[in-house]
Parts: structure tokens; C-alpha cells; sequence
């Protein structure tokens, strides 16, 4: 169970850094969200791997060990929305970009051969 | 004198440096003292600068017969600088060598300190001695601007006042400035008052050797350095050191030199190499920990090997890799395969006890899938070039070494959360929130509770970051010009309007509407139902799954359907979506829900909670975070619709093609339709 998921992670970061490291601009957006689905599932990884935990609490507090741990979920739900915003804003700016420079490299100019 | 006053004030702050409360008695004294002294030294500079017309004192000399009432001020007040007694300067001087030989931490410098600021006392006798000498005495100046004579009384007054103050506080301390002092030491000392007296003789004391010493090692340097100063610019030995010259040359250096030297060798415009940086250095932070402190890859919470949990991952490796070879020259495919790769990821979460971030995770897959297909379509197509098959050596010796790079990059994240998952699981500060998610914020929902009771005001926050993205999404694309190539209408669309037009019968645009018929028809069925899904998730938030992110995300699903079914003019004709307001009116309302919690006299954000009992819906949760997250729910439809319009509205608008006198532009009226 748990070296399925960190192969996994292991996987989605490889492919998301490979891509980022690419020399188009449309690369880059689908290796920053690999890497964004990577870091977050690593995030909830932090909480320990429980699966079938209880995840609302009952009126009365039993055993809060035995709960499963909300903060990391709590900040990976944060993350996952701000991964949209920057998502959409780099999607404008590679837009703009390619329109203006009439090139979809990262840097705005083809390199020098 | 300047560089005398850099000296005394260096005797003040080692004074203080000392802290013993004597010391810092002392400081204070001497501060006053160098106050008046120092003043009326400066005021008989500026007279004689302004009576002789020159402040160099290698052209001045023998004033005395000019102006011998001025010559007498600041001969007395350069003694006081100097230490002599029945002065004011002698007395804190005194105070000051006595604290010297008081107080020991049996270092070298502390052993060595009486020597030391005797040697330093030294320099202020002889350079007193200097500029009285070489000023007032000697034979009459010759070749100065102007005949020097006795300034007007008033300019003198105040030089005389400061001089008479230093006679009377040297000859008589304890009965001018001793309350003063007093009042001044207790300000800073508090209660820690030591005894002391401010008295001219103390008898045959070390300090008074001390003066003795200084005063006659002063007269000695003196002498001896006579015909050096006046035939040189600056002092011996240090003089050769410009201080000036040295400043300018640190400051080029580092700013100017070292800067562009670094700019050159270690700066670069390019992103890739930034951006291997930053994997690099990612990569070697996390490694020299690891390394450290060793890593176990065994643990005690070994869970058995899941069989569909395993196929789920497979599929989800294939689909991240096949993404990493595909989107260079097939984007759609590449998009297809992110898709699934997020709806593993997504399954993983719901694996993981995880609901409300797959809910998220899937809406928000949704609207970012819809948001990199409206943005393909200005982006030109890639298509690979049938060149050589292989590529230059140098751009295979970087893939090589980017692979390396992303091949471990993967390794270290993956061999790292397979040793954290294994760890004992201490629950550090979750516990708080579990324990008290129901009686402090009312719902039992602890990861809603976290995000919109606890953590609330990061919330706030990161709406705000998201109506910003939104803005910017929105003022970036006012002035969108794409790329050349994007400009006509894409093939498919130019094939079906030739057909359209080809048959009397039809018009244009009818195959598209014909093609997406029954799907627009089922969309906008659907319209309604997301609506109420939408808000059940919001409402339901604060106890089970859901939430205002999830919800109004669903809702802004839900718009943009009907977009994706019958086109931008068809739904904006029938609906008025204005998702500026939707955006402002939720952050208004958050900030309110927050800001009400104040007028109770509680923190911002402070959330109250009850359960009120409605008809036909039950035991309702009411508390004020509802409210908040209602401002949360509403900000994002305006957001994620505004981002998703606005790039949709770029195929309305013509580019390069010039308007006609009247005629408004088709983007302008969309324009004013989201505002």
C-alpha cells in the first residue's frame, strides 16, 4: 500500500520535474501541475496512510488517534485551490507570451543554435 | 574637532559598554560636559572662520592679538576637552579612567584598558594643545582673505555662556550640576543608583596619575609632531589611509564589480538553467538532512500490498509518464493523460480517508481541464519536424542530464514518503483540532471547521489570492494579441461553415449547433440540478464533506457547461452572469462574517454557533462561519467564471481586422457584461 502511492508520487514528480525542465512553455504547465498532484498527495502522505479512518467526528470525542489526521487535508485543500489560480495565470501569460514573442520557448526568444 | 567628537563619543559608548551603573553615570556626565565644551569650541571656530575668512589651521596663526577675548574662550574650552583640571571635562575624564581601573572581566582588552585610553587621553591633550597653539600664538597670519578682528558681542554670548558653564560645573560640581545629573541617571538606572560624589579631589588616586601622565605625554607628542603637522597634510602613518578613497572603493566593488562578476559567471536570463537550480539545490536540502540523521525504510505500520490499490498506481504512472512524453508536440493527448493522472490522484485521496480533498481535487480537475482546452486554442500547433532522426549531441547530453535530474527528483520524493509513512504517527497538533472541532466551532467536519473556524483568517487570504488571480486573468486578456498564427478561425470551424454554406438551407454555424444538440439540451437540464448540488455541498460543509471551495466551483461548472453547449452569445443573451460583483460581494460578505465577531467584542474571525430547527429542512446548522463560508462559496463562482469567461471571449474578438465608424466592437459589449 504504502509503495504503491510512493511510487507513485515518485512517478508523477519525476514526469512534473522533466517536464519543467522543458524548453516549451505549454510543457512547463503540465509539469507544474504533475508536480502540484506529487506534492500534494505527498502532503496527505504526512498524515500517515489510513484508510476507512473516520474523517467526521462524532458529538461525543473518542479516540482522536484513531481519527484521520485533517490538517494536512486542510492544507493540501488550500493548496489545491491556489494550484488553479497559479495554473490559470500561467496559462494567460503563456498565451500573451506566445502572441507577443512568436515563440512558445520559456525565455521568449528561440536559443541560438 | 570633528574627528574629536568621533573620539569622545567613542569614550562614551565604551563608557556604557563598561555597564556598570558608575559607567553609565559617567557616560552621562561626559555627555553633558562634551556638550558644552564641544559647542563653544565649534562657535570659536565658525568666529574665526567668519573673521578670517579660512578654517585651515596651517594659515592661521598668532590670533591672540586680534582677538584675544575669543583666543580666551576657546582656550578654555579646548582645557576642558583636554582634562585640565578645575574644568568640567577633568571631572568626568576622572570618572572614567577611575571606572577603567574598577572594573575587570580579566580579559587582555580589560587588562590593557587604563593603559590604552591613557594613551588615547594623551592624543586629546596634544591635539588640544595643537589647535590652540597653532591658532592663537606664533606670529601674525599673513595672506588671509579678510583682517580678523573681535566679532560683535552677540555672537560671542553664547560661546561665553557654554564656557562659563564649563568654569563653574569644573570648579563647583556638586552644587551646579549634581541634580541635574541625578535626575538624568535615575531616568536610565531606575533604582540601581550606586553612591558617588562629584568632587575635584579625591586625593592621590590612580586616575589622578592617569591625568598627570596624559597631560604630559599630551605636551610631549606635541612637541615632537610640532614641524611634521605643519608640513603635511594629515596626520603621520594614518594619514596615507583615505577614508573617502577606501568607501568609494568597497562600495564599486561590491556593488558594482563583485555584483557583475557574480551576474556574469553565476547569472543567467534563461529559465531552464534557474529552474535545474532550484531542483538542484530542492534535491541537496532534502538529501543533507536525511543523511544526517539516517533514514529507515522499515517500519512498525507496514500495511499489506492492496491489489487494486497497486493496478490504480499503475495506471496513474503510465498516465504521468505518457503526459511527460507527449506534451511537446501532442497537447490534447498530454491533457487527456493529466486528466486521468489527477483522477488517480484523486481515487488515491478517497484511499487515503481523504473525501473532501477528492471532492475538491475532481472539481477543480474539471475546471482546469476546460480552462487548458479554451487556452489551446491559441496556442499554434507544435508538429514535428521530419528532420534528423537524431538530435545534435548537445541537446541529447541535456536531456540526459535533465532526465538524471528528474530520475532522482522522483527517487528522493518517493524513498522519502515511503520512510514518513512508516514513521509512528504522533498526531502533534491535529489532536487540538479533532478534540475540538465540535465544541469550539460547531461542526464535525474538522477539515471544513479547520479552513473556515480555525485557520480562518489563511482563508480569507487565499479568496483574496484567488479574486487577484482572477483580476489579473481578466486585465491581462483585455490586451490579448495572439499569436499570428491563431488569429483565423481553427480548420474544423472553417470545414463546417463551407459546408453550411454550401447548402442553401442552412446557416452558418448549424452543423456545431447540430453536433452538440443533445448535448446542450442534457446541459442545460443539468443547469438547475448543479445549481442544487452546489448549494447542498455549501450547506452540508460545516458537518459532512463539501464546502464553499467545492460548491463554488460546482456552480461555476455549471455556467461554463452551458458556455461549452451553445456558445458565449447565445448564453449571454439569455443570462447575465457578472462575476465581478459574485467576487466582490463574497469577499465583503467574509470580511463581514469576520469584522461581526468585533462589534461582540471578540478577535477577527471569532466564529458563533447554534443549531436552529426549520421547517421541512431540520436541525440547520447556524453558525457565523456559514456565513463566511457563503463569502467563500460566492467569491469563487465569480473567480473561476471570470477566468473561464474571459479566455472564452477571446474567440468573439477580431483581431487586426479595423472597425467601421459606429460599429462597436462584439468584445466590447461582452466586456461590460462581466463587470
Amino acid at each position: 500500500m504504502e509503495l504503491s502511492l510512493a511510487i507513485g508520487i515518485g512517478a508523477l514528480t519525476a514526469s512534473g520535474v522533466w517536464l519543467i525542465l522543458r524548453p516549451r512553455t505549454f510543457q512547463v504547465i503540465i509539469g507544474l501541475s504533475l508536480l502540484s498532484y506529487a506534492v500534494n498527495l505527498f502532503i496527505v502522505a504526512m498524515g500517515r496512510v489510513r484508510t476507512g479512518a473516520p474523517v467526521l467526528i462524532a458529538k461525543e470525542i473518542g479516540d482522536a488517534t484513531k481519527h484521520a489526521d485533517p490538517l494536512p487535508q486542510a492544507l493540501v485543500l488550500t493548496a489545491i485551490v491556489i494550484s488553479f489560480a497559479t495554473t490559470a495565470l500561467f496559462l494567460v501569460v503563456l498565451l500573451a507570451s506566445r502572441g507577443l514573442a512568436r515563440t512558445d520557448h520559456v525565455d521568449g526568444q528561440e536559443p541560438e543554435a | 574637532m570633528a574627528y574629536s567628537t568621533i573620539s569622545h563619543l567613542g569614550l562614551i559608548t565604551l563608557l556604557t559598554g563598561l555597564d556598570t551603573p558608575f559607567g553609565q553615570i559617567a557616560a552621562i556626565f561626559h555627555i553633558m560636559n562634551h556638550a558644552t565644551f564641544k559647542a563653544s569650541l565649534f562657535m570659536a571656530a565658525g568666529i574665526i572662520d567668519h573673521e578670517t575668512g579660512t578654517r585651515d589651521i596651517r594659515r592661521l596663526s598668532g590670533l591672540w592679538a586680534f582677538m584675544p577675548i575669543t583666543a580666551t574662550l576657546a582656550m578654555v574650552a579646548a582645557a576642558a576637552m583636554a582634562g585640565v583640571p578645575l574644568l568640567n571635562g577633568f571631572l568626568s575624564k576622572e570618572m572614567f579612567f577611575a571606572e577603567t581601573i574598577e572594573v575587570h572581566d580579566n580579559s587582555l582588552v580589560d587588562q590593557a584598558l587604563p593603559y590604552i585610553v591613557t594613551l588615547a587621553s594623551t592624543f586629546t591633550v596634544a591635539y588640544s594643545l595643537r589647535f590652540i597653539r597653532d591658532v592663537f600664538f606664533g606670529p601674525a597670519p599673513t595672506g588671509l582673505p579678510r583682517v580678523p578682528h573681535e566679532p560683535p558681542l552677540l555672537m560671542r554670548l553664547p560661546a561665553e555662556l557654554l564656557v562659563l558653564a564649563c568654569l563653574i560645573v569644573g570648579v563647583a560640581p556638586a552644587l551646579t550640576v549634581a541634580p541635574i545629573l541625578d535626575t538624568a541617571a535615575r531616568a536610565v538606572l531606575g533604582s540601581a543608583m550606586p553612591e558617588y560624589s562629584l568632587r575635584l579631589w579625591h586625593g592621590i588616586t590612580p586616575e589622578l596619575l592617569m591625568s598627570i601622565v596624559a597631560m604630559a605625554g599630551g605636551l610631549g607628542v606635541y612637541v615632537m609632531l610640532r614641524s611634521y603637522l605643519l608640513s603635511h597634510e594629515g596626520p603621520p602613518l594614518l594619514g596615507r589611509i583615505n577614508g573617502k578613497r577606501i568607501f568609494d572603493w568597497v562600495l564599486v566593488t561590491l556593488s558594482w564589480r563583485l555584483a557583475r562578476w557574480l551576474a556574469t559567471n553565476l547569472g543567467t536570463r534563461r529559465l531552464q538553467p534557474q529552474l535545474r537550480l532550484l531542483a538542484g539545490v530542492a534535491f541537496v536540502a532534502a538529501l543533507l538532512p536525511l543523511y544526517a540523521r539516517g533514514l529507515s525504510l522499515t517500519g512498525p505500520s507496514e500495511r499489506e500490498f492492496d491489489l487494486v490499490f497497486g493496478l490504480l498506481w499503475v495506471v496513474g504512472v503510465g498516465c504521468a509518464v505518457g503526459t511527460a512524453v507527449q506534451a511537446k508536440f501532442h497537447r490534447v493527448v498530454a491533457l487527456i493523460l493529466l486528466g486521468t493522472a489527477g483522477l488517480v490522484t484523486c481515487v488515491s485521496f478517497v484511499w487515503l480517508s481523504a473525501p473532501d480533498v477528492a471532492l475538491t481535487q475532481i472539481v477543480v480537475e474539471t475546471v482546469t481541464t476546460v480552462l487548458l482546452l479554451l487556452g489551446l486554442r491559441w496556442l499554434p500547433k507544435r508538429i514535428a519536424r521530419p528532420g534528423p532522426a537524431e538530435a545534435p549531441d548537445s541537446i541529447r547530453w541535456h536531456r540526459v542530464r535533465d532526465f538524471s535530474i528528474a530520475l532522482l527528483a522522483g527517487l528522493g520524493l518517493a524513498t522519502l514518503a515511503l520512510a514518513a509513512m512508516q514513521l509512528p504517527d504522533n498526531h502533534s497538533i491535529s489532536r487540538y483540532f479533532v478534540e475540538n472541532a465540535y465544541t469550539k466551532g460547531g461542526g464535525t467536519n474538522v477539515v471544513n471547521v479547520i479552513l473556515v473556524d480555525f485557520r480562518g483568517f489563511d482563508t480569507l487570504g487565499e479568496i483574496t489570492v484567488l479574486a487577484v488571480v482572477a483580476l489579473t486573468v481578466f486585465a491581462l486578456l483585455r490586451r490579448f494579441r495572439p499569436a499570428p498564427e491563431s488569429i483565423p478561425v481553427p480548420e474544423q470551424q472553417h470545414v463546417q461553415d463551407a459546408h453550411d454554406e454550401a447548402h442553401p438551407d442552412r446557416q452558418k454555424g448549424d452543423t456545431a449547433k447540430d453536433t452538440l444538440a443533445t448535448a446542450a439540451l442534457m446541459m442545460g437540464l443539468l443547469f438547475p440540478v448543479i445549481g442544487v448540488v452546489a448549494i447542498f455541498l455549501l450547506l452540508r460543509g460545516h458537518d459532512l464533506p463539501g464546502g464553499g471551495f467545492v460548491a463554488g466551483i460546482a456552480m461555476a461548472t455549471a455556467f461554463i457547461l452551458q458556455y461549452m453547449a451553445r456558445g458565449t452569445v447565445w448564453v449571454e443573451a439569455r443570462l447575465h452572469v457578472m462575476p465581478v460583483r459574485w467576487m466582490g460581494f463574497g469577499l465583503l460578505l467574509a470580511g463581514f462574517a469576520g469584522a461581526a465577531a468585533c462589534v461582540f467584542g471578540h478577535p477577527f474571525l471569532t466564529s458563533y454557533f447554534a443549531y436552529a430547527e426549520l421547517p421541512l429542512l431540520g436541525r440547520v446548522p447556524t453558525a457565523s462561519a456559514l456565513l463566511f463560508d457563503i463569502g467563500v462559496f460566492s467569491l469563487v463562482v465569480g473567480a473561476t467564471v471570470l477566468m473561464l469567461i474571459a479566455i472564452a471571449h477571446q474567440s468573439l474578438r477580431r483581431y487586426g481586422v479595423p472597425l467601421q465608424a459606429g460599429q462597436r466592437a462584439p468584445d466590447e459589449r461582452a466586456k461590460e457584461e462581466l463587470v
